[in-house]
């Protein structure tokens, strides 16, 4: 099979799977997507606004200090573009004992603050059904975050028309939405290991040392690991070789100094989804 | 640097990096280099990682450490 008929097979099958969506979709009322404004979400609020309407959408922001503030910014732009109705409201979850101990489960606590806020914003607005931006690949991942969503509700139609992240990227690419190439973002809490506290400092050096390396030119997927005054950097694989040249080396390791670490090193392997996981003894990386 | 037997391995994997000292904690690594360049070699980057993975090792990294602040990155024991 030749990569063009290959890539053509795939998007035959991600087609057949939006029309799914499509459908499921139409079915709805009124709908309120938890929008982040990453690639999944982004999607799932556009094809929404399509298959329901734009005034019967209504995408939802849940700010707090566990997001940088970039993403907002980003997810602002994403619906301007697409015209979407947006609310921007506050979440708590660093308020929450448990969330702030940073159990493994610690993300349980964080959806259910966040679909306990938007449950109840659905319900003042009479906004029939909640979705989010869960996917096909995300169902076998470590993820105790669907567990908040299935108790409050919450529709997960990515995972449940079979889209994978490649394919709701390649659709977001048909369809013109600019997340479609995106890195995945997930919360700056995912960056410190289970068991240490989550501190609106730490999530703070976090976000500076990110910042700082994007700020440096670096592309792609990109986390800062907080393992107290040791940070870890995790870079695209393909990017490795490049930087760590020794004066690209140093010059990072300035920058992430600068945002409040004590210590910085940068992993051999790069960048793997749920790293700190295996330190934990859940999931894979 | 202390004579157990993944510091030696990973030392002597780190090719022409000048290892100062390996910090080993559980399940995570940190090579304290003088010398990065060798490492920009994803052969000697595989190396390693095959070495770590073998001790059990999941998250290996490297810390560079500059010529003058050599001396007091050295292991104490």
């Amino acid at each position: 099979m030749t990569a063009a008929v290959a890539e053509t097979e795939i998007s035959a099958r991600a087609l057949e799977k939006e029309s799914r969506l499509l459908e499921w979709l139409a079915r709805q009322p009124s709908v309120l997507v938890g929008f982040s404004g990453g690639v999944d979400s982004a999607y799932l609020a556009c094809v929404a606004h399509e298959a329901v309407g734009a005034d019967r959408v209504l995408a939802v922001i849940g700010r707090s200090a566990s997001y940088p503030a970039e993403q907002w910014a980003a997810a602002r732009a994403v619906a301007a573009k697409a015209g979407l109705h947006v609310l921007e409201t506050d979440t708590h979850e660093m308020d929450d004992a448990r969330y702030a101990a940073n159990p493994s489960n610690r993300c349980y606590f964080c959806k259910t603050e966040l679909w306990s806020v938007l449950g109840h914003i659905a319900r003042e607005r009479g906004i029939a059904t909640i979705v989010d931006g869960t996917n096909a690949d995300d169902l076998g991942d470590w993820r105790p975050g669907a567990q908040a969503a299935r108790e409050h509700g919450v529709h997960s139609p990515l995972a449940d028309a079979g889209l994978t992240k490649a394919e709701i990227r390649l659709l977001s690419e048909r369809r013109g939405i600019p997340t479609w190439s995106q890195p995945s973002s997930p919360c700056l809490s995912s960056r410190l290991p289970y068991g240490t506290p989550v501190t609106v400092e730490r999530l703070s050096q976090v976000e500076r040392a990110e910042r700082a390396l994007r700020a440096m030119g670096i592309t792609g997927d990109l986390r800062v690991r907080h393992h107290g005054e040791i940070a870890r950097i995790e870079l695209d694989p393909a990017l490795l070789g490049e930087w760590l040249q020794p004066a690209r080396l140093r010059a990072m390791r300035d920058a992430v100094l600068g945002a409040g670490f004590a210590r910085v090193a940068v992993d051999l392997r790069g960048f793997r989804s749920g790293s700190l996981n295996v330190l934990a003894g859940v999931g894979t990386a | 640097m202390n004579g157990e037997p993944v510091v030696l391995a990973l030392a002597s994997a780190a090719a022409d990096a000048d290892v100062l000292a390996v910090e080993v904690d559980g399940a995570m690594a940190v090579l304290l280099v003088r010398h990065p360049q060798s490492l920009s070699s994803r052969a000697v980057r595989e190396r390693l990682l095959a070495v770590a993975k073998d001790a059990g090792i999941r998250n290996l990294a490297v810390e560079l450490v500059d010529d003058d602040d050599a001396a007091s990155r050295l292991p104490r024991d």
